[in-house]
């Protein structure tokens, strides 16, 4: 019965645990223009498991709150929308970058350094987690 | 009973009153848009009341339509035109207007948008179009937008026209620079612009 009980709880803890088969790539934060407490995440993100997987959540101690963004451009015209996951699938790099997908942040506590790195932690759809440093940088 | 109408006349009666109806309304509709200047327009301005038409005179004018909580495409774009700005000579720079039209008039004011596009160069003039002119000052232009509720911490988020407006000293509506321009594009964009109506 302990055995088993080790089993599950053993189970459990390794499936909240960090994501290997996720690689990240280049993420960063632009730095809002002044008076702004919003900003927009962009990174690269490989998945090199067997499976289709989703980022379905994203948490920060830097900001109050972080959205999963899609934007489309059709006619010149920019459509912005909120999305309930960001589909990875299997053997598939998926890039989050500028006039497309990307992590929405909001109400940033304390201004962004240029070049200071901040922990983001993604959740995924397997109930893995990743922790990752963004780099804050400037437009361009 | 001869004098009264046939139920059928009656019904064409009306349905041709309707469409002489719909036509005169549709006409008025075209007319007072065609008639519609946005150059005599009152923009209001870090320094007060502006328009377009003085604004224009003797040199090449953009005009970006944004708002401040975009997270994406206005800082882009604002940030590509400052950059290019910074590879103009001062003669050149004196020969470009950029005028930032705010969309967001509910949550963006003048102060709060000239805090926002001074980070990205002092030449970038901030100006609000009376709301209820705003509309058809777009879509002179070219550009429409639309205020779309979102579920998000955000609200609502404004979709709109991405392109930058490009005007002669005239008035005249030039090729607009669009999103999707490279740098380099747009630097020999603008080069040739300074150079067929100011030879510079």
């Amino acid at each position: 019965m302990k055995t088993t009980l080790f089993t599950i709880l053993l189970i459990m803890s390794l499936n909240t645990m960090a994501n290997s088969s996720i690689e990240i790539l280049t993420p960063i934060i632009r730095l809002p223009p002044p008076g702004q407490n919003v900003s927009a995440i962009f990174l690269k993100i490989m998945n090199k498991s067997k499976n289709d997987l989703s980022i379905i959540k994203v948490s920060g101690e830097f900001a109050k709150q972080f959205e999963l963004h899609t934007m489309e451009m059709k006619d010149n015209m920019m459509r912005m929308r909120q999305v309930d996951l960001i589909l990875l699938r299997k053997d598939t790099t998926t890039e989050l970058k500028s006039g497309g997908l990307h992590i929405m942040v909001f109400d940033i506590k304390k201004p962004l350094q240029k070049d200071k790195f901040y922990d983001l932690k993604l959740f995924f759809s397997d109930n893995s987690e990743k922790l990752i440093k963004v780099k804050a940088v400037e437009f361009n | 009973m001869k004098f009264l109408m046939s139920k059928e006349s009656l019904k064409s009666f009306l349905a041709a009153l309707t469409l002489v109806a719909v036509l005169l309304f549709s006409y008025q509709k075209i007319n007072s848009e065609s008639s519609f200047d946005p150059f005599s327009t009152e923009l209001n301005s870090q320094d007060g009341k502006v328009f377009l038409k003085d604004l224009k005179k003797d040199k090449i004018t953009l005009l970006y339509f944004g708002f401040l909580a975009c997270p994406d495409v206005c800082p882009t774009t604002l940030s590509t035109m400052s950059s290019l700005f910074k590879n103009l000579s001062k003669e050149k720079l004196d020969k470009i207007n950029f005028i930032f039209i705010g969309l967001d008039q509910e949550r963006d004011s003048l102060d709060e948008m000239k805090t926002y596009v001074s980070h990205f160069h002092p030449k970038i003039i901030p100006v609000i179009v009376p709301i209820e002119m705003l509309e058809s000052f777009a879509r002179y232009f070219g550009v429409v937008f639309s205020k779309v509720p979102l579920k998000s911490q955000m609200g609502y988020t404004i979709d709109h026209s991405t392109q930058v407006v490009v005007l002669s000293p005239d008035g005249k509506i030039l090729t607009p620079i669009l999103h999707t321009y490279s740098k380099p594009l747009i630097l020999s964009q603008v080069n040739q612009l300074l150079k067929d109506y100011f030879s510079l």
